[in-house]
């Protein structure tokens, strides 16, 4: 029998088989096609033509060269199995990829005759690809239910997004990105990221993309099962502007903590410098009283001898014209002249510890800094004496508008300094120049230097290499004060074993 | 007139060896009259019972200061010539005096002889001017009244 028709009659048969919604072909012994429906043609893209023209091995060759590679093999079997005069039941999903993805599922079954003889093959193909599809939906949403507030992607190991959540959607709803361009929140070279993350199955990767003015923190985690990657997407904008304002609070704190501390050293100063007004004045008064005397008495020493010599001369006695009597009378004056001297110095020590403390003049006024300096180098003699020596390199300077006693502790704070660098015998350098517009005073000394590690710090209040309880560690910073409050500022050079230059710049005006 | 007596000088400091280094200085160089004082207390009782002609005083004594002392001298003998000894701390203060008590002069410690020695003649030379110009004024008043009284003897005579 033949269950070929003639063309032009519509038989029941032809009227299901056109109107089936699966694909229907007959390819006969001889691997010819014998019959299909429109839907075959449909399902795998065939025109009419091409169909009419098709034979089995065309059909073969036509499915495994679309076929999904990591189908091919198990494909490629069945199919070869299948010869049209060799026919046998047969069910099989193919996955096609080219053009573009579909799913074919295709039985087969042989066609015999009442006596068993092959008449041909019959299959049935069926698009599953709408099915197949939501299924594939299905699985991506099973563990991401429309109740997680976090915003998830799923990508392939490529990095196309296959599905947003409806929390990601929002998200980017709010972002103003339309679905489609939702790879735009993730960095430029997130497909890197995702490789890598699938490849050794590492842990989470956390990411920090920036997106507009919104900050997003990206956690990518892949199953490699599944060849698939899952990126939780959180806005942290918030976060960071508020981690921002904490860092911006934390360095105000540290300004803030560093000028209490900065006006606690000067209030320590300046309480010390009261004590020490006080003290200078009480001492000052005190020594005057026996210098006096002693310079008195000298003087007075001096007039007697010269009396005594007249006295002498005007009526000799016997032995008072030896020529001792005149040495002894002689050497009686020149140590008169020395008390004096030694008064004199003794004046002038007191006039510099006045210097110092000013206690006259607590105000503004225009001062000589080679005054300062000279008193300055006076009170600190005893530091210096027969070890170091002061060279002075006095330029042409200006009198300055400032506060004497403030630079007076400056320059004492960096000469105690040097004199205490210098180990044994050193030199000390002070010079001074003017432009006209500045003051530069220049104190070198041959010391020990400062370490690099410490150089940076040297200005900071509580700093002290001394050791506990030889200093506050405050003179540097106060005299850093001094400085800068008076417009000016303080540079140091310093290189370990050779020595130290600081060099003070203060504005004339 | 460099009167025949030789001018009374006192010394007043709390500290013995400024008085030392003074009144020796004078003795060697002047022939003025010294009495010297520890106390301001003993000088006041000496100058409330002598004539002296100059004054010099510390100023930070214990028992008094010296320009207490000093005011007291003057409401005793204004026509003494008043110095007063001072710090170098203590200058505002007897600035202050010379205006308040009418010194002289301050001389600040320690000092150099030479100028103490002038201070003490310039002031001693002041003193012997002025009194030398009392006397004569006095001696022009006494000649005034006994022009006067010769003159009413003659309008008397001639009455």
């Amino acid at each position: 029998m033949s269950f070929i028709e003639p063309k032009g009659t519509p038989s029941h048969l032809r009227v299901l088989l056109d109107a089936s919604p699966d694909g229907v072909a007959i390819f006969g012994p001889a691997g010819r096609l014998l019959d299909a429906n429109g839907r075959f043609g449909e399902i795998y893209g065939l025109s009419g033509k091409d169909v009419a023209a098709l034979s089995f091995d065309q059909y073969r060759r036509y499915v495994l060269d679309r076929v999904a590679d990591h189908a091919w093999p198990a494909v490629e079997a069945a199919l070869g199995q299948l010869a049209p005069d060799r026919p046998s039941k047969l069910e099989i999903e193919l996955e096609l990829v080219r053009p573009e993805t579909r799913f074919v599922r295709l039985w087969a079954a042989p066609v015999t005759d009442s006596d068993g003889r092959c008449l041909g093959q019959v299959s049935f193909h069926r698009d599953m690809t709408d099915q197949r599809r939501f299924e594939q939906e299905l699985g991506l949403r099973a563990d991401l239910p429309d109740i997680n507030p976090f915003p998830v992607l799923k990508c392939d190991a490529e990095g196309h997004v296959r599905f947003t959540n409806l929390a990601a959607e929002k998200l980017l709803a709010n972002l103003g990105l339309p679905c489609e361009r939702v790879t735009e929140i993730l960095p430029s070279d997130y497909r890197k990221h995702l490789r890598a993350v699938v490849e050794r199955w590492s842990g989470p990767l956390r990411l920090l993309h920036e997106y507009g003015d919104r900050w997003l923190s990206l956690t990518v985690s892949a199953d490699p099962q599944r060849a698939e990657c899952m990126v939780v997407v959180e806005d942290v904008t918030e976060h960071r502007l508020a981690d921002e304002k904490i860092k911006r609070y934390a360095s105000e704190l540290e300004v803030a903590n560093r000028r209490i501390r900065e006006a606690q050293a000067a209030l320590v100063q300046s309480e010390k410098m009261a004590s020490l007004g006080n003290l200078v004045a009480g001492i000052a008064h005190e020594i005057n009283t026996p210098v006096g005397s002693i310079n008195a008495n000298s003087d007075v020493t001096i007039r007697a001898l010269a009396k005594l010599r007249t006295l002498l001369a005007s009526s000799p006695r016997e032995g008072t014209e030896s020529p001792d009597v005149e040495r002894m009378i002689t050497m009686l004056e020149e140590l008169g002249q020395v008390s004096k001297s030694a008064c004199e110095r003794i004046v002038n020590i007191v006039r510099s510890l006045r210097n110092f403390a000013r206690l006259d003049e607590a105000d503004r006024k225009k001062a000589d800094l080679h005054e300062g300096l000279e008193s300055t180098l006076t009170l600190v003699n005893h530091l210096l004496k027969d070890r170091v020596q002061v060279i002075r390199d006095y330029g042409n300077i200006p009198e300055i508008e400032c506060y004497p006693s403030q630079l007076n502790q400056v320059f004492t704070n960096i000469l105690v300094n040097a004199a205490q660098a210098i180990k044994g015998k050193g030199t000390i350098t002070i010079v001074t120049r003017s432009d006209g517009r500045k003051i530069t005073v220049v104190i070198n000394d041959t010391g020990t230097g400062i370490r690099p590690e410490h150089v940076a710090k040297i200005f900071d209040p509580g700093f002290t290499t001394k050791g506990v309880g030889v200093g506050a560690g405050l003179g540097l910073a106060i005299s850093y004060k001094i400085v800068t409050d008076h417009g000016g500022h303080v540079d140091v050079d310093t290189e370990a074993g050779r020595g130290t230059t600081f060099t003070i710049t203060l504005p004339v005006s | 007139m460099k009167g025949t007596k030789a001018s009374s000088i006192v010394l007043v400091d709390d500290e013995e060896m400024i008085l030392t280094s003074i009144k020796n200085l004078l003795i060697l160089e002047t022939d003025y009259r010294l009495a010297a004082f520890s106390s301001p207390r003993e000088a006041l009782e000496f100058i409330g019972a002598h004539a002296v002609d100059l004054v010099i005083s510390d100023y930070l004594m214990p028992e008094m200061d010296g320009i207490e002392f000093l005011a007291r001298v003057k409401e005793m003998q204004p026509h003494a010539v008043r110095v007063l000894l001072t710090g170098y701390a203590d200058k505002e203060n007897a600035i202050k005096a010379i205006n308040d008590v009418g010194l002289f002069q301050y001389i600040e410690k320690p000092w150099e002889n030479e100028d103490l020695r002038l201070i003490i003649r310039n002031g001693l030379e002041k003193r012997s001017l002025l009194r030398r110009l009392e006397e004569k004024i006095a001696e022009v008043e006494r000649a005034h009244a006994e022009l006067h009284d010769v003159h009413r003897e003659i309008l008397k005579a001639f009455a």
